[in-house]
């Protein structure tokens, strides 16, 4: 599991802290989630949804006494990412890519946007949690269950795309 | 484009995202459902496995006799249904099956229902239904307890997922399938009839009928199976385009004919169980009028030459090979 520290939970000397402290977590933590899992899946809706359940997951945690690990957060991209692929596999994102626009007005890099789209799922997910959740390859293999290697395949994979395809469209 | 550029835009990528997220309280309040569910899903089977034998003995020493009615209560409304002569709601004969129809009547009158046999449940072992009034197909979790007593009904906390195509074009399907969870939700005496599973409420009667018998399953051996889903090394799975068309044909003189969309070739094969082994292909070699036709050959190949032997599995008009570590390789479909 990933090791990420994240702010002390108060809910060990305090049990009625659990809850502001997982909220904290949330509102602190879960914009991140939505948007690493807008980058694997193409869709705000899925990824709100697939944030809102990986939250509820840990929610149980929480209270079952496991809130204040410092692998929370790993555990979470985890569960998010399982999520993502679940997803996939039930069909609920299409299986080319979502169609939806996840920006609203202010679209700030289409070509890059539309590289991401273009790459298998498993590179979308390297590119995400390194560049969106700021993880590092060990901790992205981890999160993915994959030695360090093939993460890092994946992520230079993915780059050599990213830098192909955006060559192209200049 | 340098490095440097490239992790700078990557960083910045989801920077004009804007997320609506629910309220935490919401989330805990979900959280708090799944402990719920899962505690009760482990009285439920429990439940179920000491319930089940008690309702069949009491079901044998207290069997009413044809004609006689029996009353059910769901959700504090008494219903009467005229009782089957010979009731069967042994839940364990439900469960992974598939029931299909479009036979419905209400109050003695033919319902008549949009598409072709659109209604379908499928129910998994681990007590998960998959229900599609013919558009979306939504998968939830039945309550264990109710299908024991002879209710078909879905948990109301459970989670549900459902695919989301829009059937625009035909909108009473998606209706249906709105219908159709609305029944599910409410409650349903349920029991079978043969190969038929008939659902009734007091004015509503809907028979469908075991899929195995409706639409059985088609042979390995003669049937033209046309490559439908590609899966890649990452397990990653893309439907083929309609406009190419790759087909697999095993032959009893135990030849097999690869058409790869624009090449053509033949192996031997074998079969031994559910165990298939395709020999070495031989193969023409066009060039392929399109990238698309040459992407779907490269992907076929690359399907056929991974480690053998596949195990087949076959449901309905649906082929699956799998690869000896279990990972799907290819998914075709038949035409019957």
């Amino acid at each position: 599991m990933v090791r990420v520290r994240e702010p002390q939970n108060a809910a060990k000397d305090d049990p009625s802290g659990g809850a502001a402290s997982f909220a904290e977590l949330y509102e602190s933590f879960a914009p991140t989630v939505v948007r690493a899992v807008v980058t694997v899946t193409g869709s705000p809706a899925v990824a709100e949804d697939v944030t809102a359940e990986a939250f509820a997951k840990a929610w149980e945690r929480w209270e079952a006494g496991l809130g204040d690990s410092p692998t929370v957060k790993g555990w979470i991209w985890t569960v998010a990412m399982n999520l993502t692929k679940r997803r996939f596999r039930r069909r609920e994102v299409p299986l080319d890519r979502a169609t939806e626009d996840p920006f609203d007005d202010d679209v700030r890099d289409l070509d890059l946007w539309c590289a991401v789209a273009d790459l298998p799922r498993r590179q979308r997910q390297v590119v995400a949690l390194r560049y969106v959740a700021g993880l590092a390859e060990h901790e992205i293999g981890e999160v993915l269950g994959v030695s360090t290697g093939a993460a890092s395949a994946s992520l230079a994979k993915a780059r050599r795309q990213l830098r192909h395809t955006l060559g192209e469209a200049r | 484009m340098n490095d440097n550029e490239l992790d700078r835009r990557l960083e910045h990528l989801t920077a004009g995202v804007e997320t609506h997220l629910p309220p935490v309280g919401d989330v805990r309040q979900r959280g708090e459902r799944l402990s719920t569910r899962r505690r009760h899903i482990r009285r439920a089977t429990a439940s179920v496995a000491v319930t089940v034998p008690v309702l069949l003995l009491a079901a044998f020493l207290l069997r009413p006799q044809n004609g006689d009615s029996v009353q059910i209560t769901s959700d504090g409304n008494d219903e009467t249904i005229e009782s089957p002569s010979t009731p069967d709601v042994d839940a364990d004969q439900l469960l992974g099956r598939t029931f299909v129809g479009d036979r419905v009547t209400e109050d003695g009158n033919v319902r008549l229902l949009a598409g072709e046999m659109p209604l379908r449940l499928s129910f998994e072992a681990d007590g998960q239904i998959q229900t599609s009034g013919g558009c979306n197909t939504t998968e939830a979790r039945l309550d264990l307890e109710a299908l024991a007593q002879g209710h078909l009904k879905l948990e109301p906390w459970g989670e549900r997922f459902s695919t989301l195509a829009g059937c625009l074009t035909t909108p009473d399907l998606m209706d249906q399938d709105t219908w159709l969870i609305d029944l599910l939700d409410s409650g349903i005496a349920w029991r079978l009839d043969g190969d038929d599973l008939v659902l009734t409420t007091e004015h509503l009667e809907i028979r469908l009928t075991d899929r195995a018998v409706v639409e059985p399953d088609l042979g390995l051996i003669g049937t033209v199976w046309t490559v439908d889903i590609l899966v890649d090394e990452h397990g990653e799975e893309s439907r083929v385009s309609a406009d190419v068309e790759a087909t697999v044909l095993l032959s009893t003189d135990g030849n097999v004919a690869v058409y790869t969309g624009c090449n053509s070739g033949t192996a031997t094969w074998d079969l031994s169980d559910d165990r298939l082994h395709i020999g070495d292909l031989g193969i023409t070699h066009q060039a392929c009028p399109d990238d698309t036709a040459a992407e779907l050959e490269d992907a076929l190949m690359a399907a056929l030459s991974t480690p053998q032997p596949f195990t087949v599995s076959i449901d309905a008009q649906r082929l699956a090979l799998t690869d000896p570590d279990g990972r799907a390789v290819l998914y075709l479909r038949g035409a019957s």
